[in-house]
């Protein structure tokens, strides 16, 4: 009886939670995958036609589609190594105890919390043709005769999109290996210094393997940040010149916001949705198989 | 046990709080943080007292939207005690869009400051009254203004806004930038303009002869006019002839090459503004319009903008009209937003206006002893006697975005002209054709 009563005020506490859900991410996530069946404009809410795999179809005959996967591709091969050698190579200076450790540890941090929109607005200062890079490069050290186009040139603002990238994410990966390094056992390195190890060798052979799990996790979490790369394109080239840059969300956001296909803008979401969901799926396989 | 009922309440009235929340209507108005009153435009009022909502793209940065709420609106009201206006201010791309959905959503103001290119579009989609039909006092108040601004409102038998300011764009020259390399005047022709880019470039390696902030109709239509050539042909029926016709062809390569040899930038990401830029000797010419003498006077002092005639060239001088008119969209309060309208036309509101830079439309407030006074509006009313508008088409804002690729194409990408050119005004035709 008693447990029976404790099983109903469960439900009780367990219901509200569950409608916020269902209001606020199952209805939603729902309504919009039907919607990527229709034809669905924002100009016309109440006038949408049923068109079945057509906005799917459309996506796949879109140059655009070939333009922002190569774009994701080239950001995500530079900016998820990139994140992780510099975070790991933070977190192992930074993990042992030494004054002034907590104020470099604060310091790697800050980009992490700096708004998306502050870091990209000063990139694009340090990088406009005018910029203070070019001002060094040309005006100070004569290294160029002319000013360089980084952010008209398609794949020198993709590099400079993953440098802000970079930047903003070296902390957070530099959080998650403090804790798996506080985690490795000291008693493997004093083992391995008894039988002459050097520094280079634990690294590579105690300290990285020991925190294989956690850059599994990062490596997947980076990916799948990388897909979703928009504040940034957004402000420092809109996606330009001529779509050169455009990403897999700021072209969705175009083509929602700017031309009001919301129709064609769902299915670009779902189909996007995939790679990220296999990934995550690919992820908990892999920790349930290491558990 | 009081405690499990305690507890069964509190759930209870969580789940009705969510529920209602979740069940709010949609009835917010997005631009209400911005207006100066908090009423919604299609909120019930009593006939007696009447909140208009006013969505407008007065500047924020100048003194354009004080003037508006500061001298304008309480003019407004105190004259009208039953009508309030809420006035909501929104950057010009992004009111465009706020209408184009607002009629979907059925969220629209009674009254909109419209970019005269937006009218065609706006009257296709059924959204504007026909101010002709409707006022008895129509034909009064529109004598007052000038024919030529008055014309953009003009779609088949009726007019479905009134002028509200009218611009032009001239060229601005930087008057240090042209002595020092040796050039004692703006250049009154294109051969001119063409000959002083190189001469800029060499004295000033750093910078650009001329800058252009984007390639759209507005920024292209006075090359290719002014050089003789066309995007549609005078009855707007088709692209084929005219934008890619040699006159088009020949400025469009000319400009390439000035692109290609560091002469000519402004429209690519990463360039100076080019405003900012002519102040700070980025850009030794540009084509802009009265806006920037305001933004001069706020951010550049030392500055001494020069303003003259834009290049002529086979075609003559031919800007670009701008300007902007007034519309109603109410179907609540038209009388009322009539009222309104016929204000802000008015020879006081258009005074008020030219004091902070937009050009009035008023035959009246044109010769007014203050804005008789005003220097700089001389090159613009010059310029306006040959300035021609836009085509008026509804597919316009998709012929600027074919407009624009075009060109990026043909400045960033090194295209063929010609071979663009042709894809463009096939794409064009296709749009006019739909």
């Amino acid at each position: 009886m008693y447990a029976k009563k404790l099983r109903r005020d469960a439900y009780l506490f367990f219901i509200p939670g569950f409608l916020f859900v269902c209001w606020f991410i199952v209805y939603p996530l729902v309504q919009n995958f039907l919607y990527s069946f229709y034809d669905f404009r924002l100009t016309r809410l109440s006038d949408k036609t049923f068109i079945g795999l057509d906005n799917y179809h459309a996506i796949f005959h879109e140059k655009l589609l070939w333009i922002s996967l190569r774009n994701l591709l080239y950001y995500g091969l530079l900016t998820v190594p990139g994140q992780m050698v510099l975070g790991f190579l933070a977190a192992y200076a930074l993990y042992r105890s030494f004054p002034g450790v907590k104020f470099f540890r604060a310091v790697y941090f800050v980009p992490v919390v700096t708004s998306w929109v502050v870091a990209s607005l000063v990139f694009k200062f340090i990088f406009t043709d005018r910029g203070f890079l070019n001002y060094l490069l040309t005006d100070k050290l004569h290294w160029t005769s002319a000013p360089v186009s980084w952010l008209s040139t398609p794949f020198l603002a993709l590099t400079v999109l993953a440098l802000l990238g970079i930047w903003k994410g070296i902390g957070w990966v530099m959080v998650l290996y403090l804790a798996a390094l506080q985690n490795v056992p000291q008693s493997l390195y004093d083992a391995a210094k008894v039988d002459g190890a050097g520094a280079w060798q634990r690294l590579v052979h105690i300290t990285i393997p020991s925190v294989r799990q956690t850059s599994s996790f990062i490596q997947v979490m980076l990916i799948i940040g990388s897909f979703n790369v928009f504040t940034s394109v957004m402000l420092m080239t809109g996606g330009g010149p001529l779509h050169e840059t455009e990403v897999l969300l700021s072209w969705m956001y175009n083509k929602a916001f700017k031309h009001y296909d919301l129709g064609y803008a769902a299915a670009l979401a779902y189909l996007f949705a995939l790679p990220i969901a296999v990934l995550n799926w690919l992820q908990m396989r892999r920790d349930k198989e290491s558990d | 046990m009081r405690n499990r009922k305690s507890l069964r309440l509190i759930v209870t009235l969580m789940l009705l709080a969510l529920l209602a929340a979740g069940c709010g209507n949609g009835n917010n108005n997005n631009g209400q943080a911005q207006g100066t009153a908090g009423a919604s435009p299609n909120a019930e009022q009593p006939a007696e007292d009447v909140t208009l909502t006013f969505w407008h793209h007065y500047s924020t940065a100048s003194a354009e939207e004080k003037t508006l709420k500061e001298v304008l609106i309480p003019k407004f009201e105190a004259e009208h005690p039953n009508i309030r206006v809420n006035a909501v201010s929104f950057p010009w791309d992004q009111l465009h869009q706020k209408l184009q959905i607002g009629a979907s959503a059925g969220e629209l103001p009674d009254v909109a400051r419209l970019d005269i290119i937006w009218v065609p579009e706006l009257q296709a989609n059924d959204m504007l009254v026909a101010l002709d039909e409707k006022f008895d006092d129509f034909a009064e108040v529109s004598k007052e203004l000038l024919a030529g601004p008055l014309s953009t409102a003009v779609i088949g038998a009726h007019t479905y806004a009134l002028p509200l300011n009218t611009n032009t764009k001239v060229l601005f020259w930087n008057e240090k930038m042209f002595k020092e390399a040796g050039l004692n005047q703006a250049p009154a022709t294109m051969d001119e303009f063409f000959a002083a880019l190189p001469k800029l470039k060499d004295k000033f390696p750093q910078s650009w002869g001329f800058g252009e902030p984007a390639l759209r109709g507005w920024n292209v239509l006075p090359w290719l006019w002014s050089n003789g050539g066309d995007v549609l042909s005078p009855d707007n029926t088709t692209a084929q002839g005219y934008l890619n016709g040699a006159a088009s062809v020949e400025i469009a390569t000319k400009l390439q090459q000035a692109f290609s040899q560091g002469l000519i930038t402004g429209f690519k990401p990463g360039d100076t503004p080019v405003t900012e830029g002519h102040a700070k000797d980025v850009y030794g010419m540009m084509a802009e319009g009265p806006w920037a003498f305001a933004q001069f006077t706020d951010q550049f002092k030392e500055f001494k903008p020069m303003a003259a005639s834009f290049p002529a060239g086979k075609g003559g001088s031919v800007q670009v009209l701008g300007g902007e008119d007034i519309g109603i969209l109410s179907k609540e309060h038209p009388e009322e937003s009539w009222e309104f309208v016929k204000f802000m036309v008015s020879e006081a509101a258009e005074v008020e206006m030219g004091k902070v830079g937009q050009i009035p439309v008023n035959l009246k407030a044109m010769e007014h002893p203050d804005i008789k006074a005003i220097s700089y509006f001389a090159p613009f009313l010059e310029q306006l006697t040959t300035s021609k508008a836009r085509p008026p088409v509804s597919a316009w804002p998709q012929i600027d975005d074919v407009l624009n690729d075009a060109f990026m194409q043909i400045f960033l990408q090194k295209a063929d002209v010609q071979k663009t050119l042709d894809g463009a005004a096939q794409q064009i035709d296709d749009l006019l054709n739909a």
